[in-house]
């Protein structure tokens, strides 16, 4: 302690106020720090993906009607133009499978299906019209014909059963379930596409409605994977637990330099005094002060060595120590016809 | 700065306030995670760093010849420690489960006690009131001690629960504060230091400890206190403080040993005393007798119209045998003299505790009324010693407290 008290002594005030300037904000800092670390989770899920593989079934039409003067005796129709149910002969489709994936494909197996779904409000129907290996519709297109008019027989030809109704919608679906294996994956995906073209048809319109519906199906397979939250500091960053025992360890650490600087001023302050004057201090209630006069009924007098042996008569004895003046201080108890004297000497205490 | 770390009034409104801030800073803080090693760390050290010059210069009586003693109620501490845990059986501390929690709780726990003991002997030594400081100091740490939450949980306790949170928890840990300030008024900060550290150190330290319950702890723990309080009362203040002991205080003291001394002997020589708590064996012992049972009774000596005593769970019941069986289902039948028919039970050997000798009528009554209060012995002992260190310890304050208004 006394080379501590030295340090501080000879590097003088500013240097020792500086210091608890310095410490004080280091431990404000850490503690702030270490507080606001705890608004942060310890860590966070993030999701890492590992494959995406997308799937889609491409669809595209054209329109066979009969020549007439409104489409300038033209027989193939463009998808957007009216169709007029009068002239509508059937449907020429292509679709193509699209298969897409972030890593490079393996095996690609499966099944597709293509049918035709006629619904009215009173009866449904599904009618199979191709079907196949997914694997020779890949990087191809196929092709197919929807005859208007032979649908047109088999509504008639139904309604007579079940009774009419006035209108159909006439789905023309492509359906493809394909199982896809990833190089470098060890597992295999499963993974549907439904793509579609709608006809609405109403028997007390003229024309017809026709719309595509070619959703992407997307698959991503991830893998979930704990991170450590950061913290960013001004040069470097770290996960926010390192940061945490970081700031407790500069904390505790500020704190106890500081408890250390401030011992050294306060022993400083203290060392100074002689311990006579201490003890002085201490026990001021049971001191008097007083002049000696000559007292007949003592018979003894005993000079104590040490001042808190003093202390000790008198508590012991419930007498009062009379400090007496004069070039030495002399303390004194007198117990009946004894008297007990402390005189103060240099260097004593 | 000097002059304000030397105005005596800053440094204990600071230093409190820290202490406080280190008790409360749940309130506004999260609770969890590492501000609970550094909260109480950080305010210990900035406290230990205010006071520790105006403390240290305090100088005291019995500086040097205290610290032996100290020493040897440390001692005594551990050799209890380890009596009790030969006795009943040692447990796993759960403090020292980890070598992390255990570095942990020692850089909470080491600053923390060095601010908290500076804090202490700073009030003890600045106030001209020592005997009020002392209470008050020792009042203080004893709150600070237990989680405001757990005092919040006494407003919706039992009467039970709350009575057992004073015996067992705050009285124990107000009178080793109050030894702890003791041993600072007598020996310095050096020597309540040591206690107080050694303890915290013991408790976080030791890999295993006596399996006893809180009740029997909190006894052991207010006997201790009062055994060194009393030793230094011999050692230091015989003349001031058994010398001028009251009349009252004597007798009581002496009745005390009395009492002990007769139950010792009485147990010693074979004999339990039970106090009987129901009318099940009227006319013949009623409710508050005090039946003597010899517990040496040799189980094949029991004949029908016997009156013993034997356990049922952890009960212990007095009934009449009205039919002796030694069979391996059970060795007797037993009836209550006030019962219509006989009990539904079979007694064993095992279970028998012995046989009634005599009783003493009425005496029992006061065990009832002081088991309704005080609900189990172990309470009834601290609050008996609590009555006996204050009755006692009289003269012991008295002698600091010379020279107070």
């Amino acid at each position: 302690m006394a080379r501590i008290k030295s340090f501080f002594v000879k590097r003088g005030r500013v240097f020792t106020r500086s210091l608890i300037i310095a410490l004080s904000v280091v431990l404000i800092i850490s503690l702030t720090g270490l507080v606001t670390s705890y608004n942060y989770p310890d860590q966070v899920v993030e999701e890492i993906p590992r494959a995406v593989i997308s799937q889609r079934v491409d669809l595209s039409y054209v329109v066979l009607v009969r020549k007439s003067i409104i489409y300038d005796n033209r027989t193939v129709l463009q998808p957007g133009e009216v169709v007029y149910v009068k002239f509508l002969e059937g449907f020429n489709i292509t679709y193509k499978l699209e298969l897409s994936s972030s890593r490079g494909l393996g095996r690609v197996s499966g099944s597709y299906e293509v049918y035709v779904n006629i619904s009215s409000p009173i009866w449904f129907k599904k009618i199979v019209v191709d079907s196949g290996d997914v694997g020779g519709l890949l990087g191809r297109a196929g092709s197919l014909y929807v005859n208007f008019t032979y649908l047109r027989d088999y509504i008639s030809l139904v309604e007579r059963e079940v009774g009419s109704s006035r209108a159909y919608t006439i789905s023309v679906v492509f359906d493809a379930r394909t199982n896809i294996e990833l190089t470098n994956v060890s597992k295999s995906y499963a993974i549907t596409s439904l793509s579609k073209l709608d006809i609405y048809y109403d028997t007390g319109k003229p024309f017809i409605d026709v719309k595509t519906s070619t959703p992407e199906t997307k698959y991503v397979d991830s893998i979930k994977q704990v991170k450590p939250t950061e913290v960013s500091l001004i040069l470097f960053s770290m996960n926010v637990i390192t940061y945490r025992l970081l700031t407790m360890f500069s904390s505790i650490t500020s704190a106890g330099l500081l408890a250390l600087t401030l011992i050294a001023i306060t022993q400083g302050r203290s060392g100074g005094k002689p311990p006579i004057t201490l003890l002085e201090s201490k026990y001021r209630d049971l001191i008097i002060s007083g002049e000696l006069e000559q007292v007949k009924h003592v018979v003894a007098v005993i000079y104590v060595r040490d001042f808190r042996d003093l202390i000790k008569v008198a508590t012991m004895r419930r007498k009062p120590i009379v400090k007496l003046g004069g070039e030495k201080t002399k303390f004194a108890v007198v117990d009946g016809d004894v008297a007990y004297v402390y005189r103060e000497v240099a260097g004593s205490n | 700065m000097t002059t304000v770390l030397s105005n005596r009034y800053f440094l204990l409104i600071s230093s409190l306030s820290l202490i406080l801030f280190a008790y409360f800073y749940a309130l506004f803080l999260p609770q969890s995670g590492l501000l609970y090693y550094v909260i109480p760390s950080v305010t210990g050290f900035l406290v230990l760093g205010l006071l520790y010059g105006e403390v240290l210069r305090v100088k005291t009586l019995f500086e040097e010849s205290l610290r032996p003693i100290v020493l040897l109620f440390l001692a005594i501490s551990v050799a209890s420690d380890v009596i009790l845990g030969f006795v009943s059986g040692f447990g796993r501390n759960p403090l020292t489960l980890t070598q992390s929690l255990i570095i942990f709780n020692l850089v909470r726990e080491v600053p923390r006690t060095l601010g908290m003991e500076f804090f202490r002997g700073f009030v003890l030594s600045s106030s001209r009131r020592v005997k009020t400081s002392l209470i008050v100091t020792s009042l203080l740490f004893t709150f600070l001690s237990f989680t405001y939450t757990r005092y919040l949980s006494l407003l919706t306790s039992s009467y039970s629960s709350s009575l057992n949170f004073l015996m067992r928890s705050f009285i124990p840990v107000f009178l080793s504060n109050l030894l702890i300030g003791y041993l600072f008024i007598l020996g310095g900060i050096k020597n309540s230091l040591m206690y107080s550290m050694f303890t915290r150190l013991y408790t976080y330290l030791m890999p295993v400890l006596p399996n006893v319950s809180s009740g029997v702890s909190a006894v052991v723990s207010v006997i201790q206190v009062f055994a060194f309080l009393a030793i230094l009362s011999v050692v230091y203040f015989e003349d001031v403080a058994v010398g001028r002991a009251s009349r009252t205080s004597k007798l009581m003291s002496l009745g005390f040993l009395a009492v002990v001394l007769a139950v010792l002997a009485f147990t010693l020589a074979g004999y339990r005393a039970l106090v009987v708590v129901s009318g099940s064996m009227t006319p013949f012992l009623n409710v508050g007798d005090v039946a003597v049972i010899n517990v040496r009774t040799d189980p094949s000596d029991v004949r029908v119209g016997d009156v013993i005593a034997f356990y049922l769970g952890r009960n212990v019941v007095i009934h009449r045998v009205v039919q002796v069986l030694n069979t391996s289902s059970g060795a007797y039948v037993t009836k209550g003299d006030a019962n219509e028919s006989p009990d539904p039970y079979r007694v064993s050997h095992k279970a028998l505790l012995g046989r009634y000798v005599f009783k003493i009528p009425l005496l029992g009554y006061a065990w009832i009324y002081l088991m309704q209060v005080f609900l189990n012995y172990q309470n009834l002992v601290i609050a008996a010693t609590l009555v006996m260190m204050a009755s006692s310890m009289r003269g012991l304050f008295r002698w600091f407290t010379y020279g107070e208004d």
